[in-house]
C-alpha cells in the first residue's frame, strides 16, 4: 500500500478558504453536559486534529490529559490496500504508547477521509486503547461533496461550532450510520442528528 | 507517540556559570527579579538549576529546574530537556517535558514534542505542538529535584 500516495484526484493540497460556517452539534453538546457531571473524573482525550489552542483552551475545564495525534492530514493521503497487499499500520500511522486508556476520542471529519477498506483496521487500533464506554465524536459529510482535506474544527460553545468553508471539493464516502457501524466494530452510535448544513454528526460508544 | 525524550544515561557536568551572561532585556512574563540569558552561542549539556528567570537563545540539553521562577525559550533557542518553572514560555524549539507550575504558553514560533503538565496551556496560532497536556491543576508538581551540586543558572 502507498503509505502517502499522491493527493486524490489531483486536487491542490491548499483549500482556499472562503469564511466560516457555523454548525450546532447537539451530541457533543450532551457529551460536554455528561463530563460536566462527574467534575473529579480525571478524562483521558485523543484529539486526532493538529494541536488547536482553541481545543485546548476549551478542554482546560475539564481534569484531563488531552493527548494530540495529529493525524488527520495524513489520513487524506491514505490510500486503499491492494489486494496482494498488506492493509495499513495504524501501529505507525498514530503510535499511542499513552500509558492510560482513552475515554474520548475526537475525530471531526476524519473517517470522512478513510477508504472503507481502512476504516475497521483503524476502529480495532483505537479500540485497543480505549476504556470501556468510551467515546468517539465525529462528523460526517451526507451532500456528496467534501473539503479535498480534513478542516479545523473550532469549538465556539459547547454547542456551536465553526469550520472554514473552502473552495473546491472530492465526492465524499457519505457513509451511513449502519455501514459505519459494520465498519467500526466495537463502536455502537449512541446518538446521531443530520445538521442542516448536510453534515451528520456522530457520538459512538464503546461497547 | 507520546513517548518521553529518553534521557541520556551519564551527562557531563553543567558548565560553569560564567557560559552564562547577565541580560538587560526582561523576560516576557511574570518577571519580577533578575533574568540570566543563555546567549545564542552557548552550548550547555547537563543540569540547570537557578532561583531566578532565565532566558535561553542558545543550545541546551539536559534537565532545567526554576523552582518559583520563569523559564524562556528563545526563538533562537534549540532544548532537549525537561523542564521545571513556575511559567514556561516557548518561542523556539524544544524536545523534553514540560511542568508549569502555573502556565505554559507555546507561541506561534513555538515548536514543541514532549508532554506537559501545567494547569494552564496556552497554544499560540501558528504553535507546532506533538504530545499531551496534562491539565489537572494537581498534578503540576515536579518528578525529582536535581542534586544540590547542579550548576546555577
Amino acid at each position: 500500500m502507498a503509505l502517502f500516495a499522491s493527493p486524490k484526484n489531483n486536487v491542490s493540497n491548499t483549500p482556499v478558504q472562503s469564511g466560516h460556517e457555523e454548525l450546532g452539534c447537539p451530541a457533543f453538546a450532551s457529551l460536554v453536559e455528561k463530563m460536566d457531571a462527574d467534575p473529579e473524573r480525571k478524562y483521558h482525550v485523543l484529539d486526532l486534529a493538529a494541536a488547536s489552542g482553541n481545543h485546548i483552551e476549551f478542554f482546560s475545564r475539564f481534569r484531563c490529559r488531552y493527548h494530540i495525534g495529529d493525524v488527520l492530514q495524513v489520513f487524506s493521503y491514505l490510500e486503499p490496500p491492494e489486494p496482494d497487499e498488506p492493509a495499513a499500520d495504524f501501529n505507525l500511522i498514530l503510535p499511542l504508547h499513552m500509558k492510560e486508556k482513552l475515554d474520548l476520542i475526537l475525530v471531526w471529519d476524519g473517517l470522512n477521509y478513510l477508504d472503507k477498506a481502512l476504516l475497521p483496521g483503524f476502529s480495532e487500533h483505537l479500540l485497543r486503547k480505549c476504556n470501556p464506554g468510551a467515546w468517539l465524536h465525529a462528523f460526517v459529510y451526507t451532500r456528496g461533496d467534501m473539503p479535498v482535506r480534513p478542516v479545523p474544527f473550532d469549538i465556539l460553545s459547547s454547542s456551536t461550532m465553526r469550520r472554514p468553508l473552502v473552495e473546491g471539493g472530492v465526492g465524499a464516502p457519505c457513509y451511513p450510520q449502519r455501514v459505519l457501524e459494520g465498519l467500526m466494530p466495537g463502536f455502537r452510535s449512541v446518538q446521531s442528528r443530520l445538521l442542516k448544513n448536510g453534515i451528520q454528526e456522530f457520538l459512538f460508544q464503546v461497547q | 507517540m507520546f513517548d518521553k525524550p529518553k534521557k541520556e544515561a551519564e551527562k557531563p557536568a553543567a558548565p560553569k556559570a560564567a557560559a552564562t551572561t547577565p541580560s538587560s532585556k526582561p523576560a516576557p512574563a511574570g518577571n519580577s527579579g533578575q533574568t540570566t540569558t543563555i546567549g545564542a552561542s552557548v552550548k550547555l549539556n547537563g543540569e540547570l538549576n537557578g532561583d531566578e528567570d532565565l532566558l535561553i537563545q542558545g543550545q541546551v540539553e539536559g534537565n532545567i529546574y526554576l523552582k518559583e521562577h520563569n523559564l524562556t525559550i528563545g526563538e533562537q533557542g534549540t532544548i532537549k530537556a525537561n523542564a521545571f518553572a513556575r511559567t514556561i514560555t516557548v518561542r523556539g524549539t524544544l524536545t523534553g517535558d514540560l511542568n508549569g507550575v502555573e502556565k505554559v504558553t507555546i507561541t506561534s514560533t513555538g515548536k514543541v514534542r514532549g508532554n506537559i503538565v501545567s494547569p494552564k496551556v496556552i497554544l499560540e496560532e501558528g504553535a507546532t505542538f506533538k504530545g499531551s497536556i496534562d491539565m489537572d491543576a494537581k498534578a503540576a508538581k515536579p518528578a525529582s529535584q536535581p542534586a544540590a551540586s547542579a550548576k546555577s543558572a
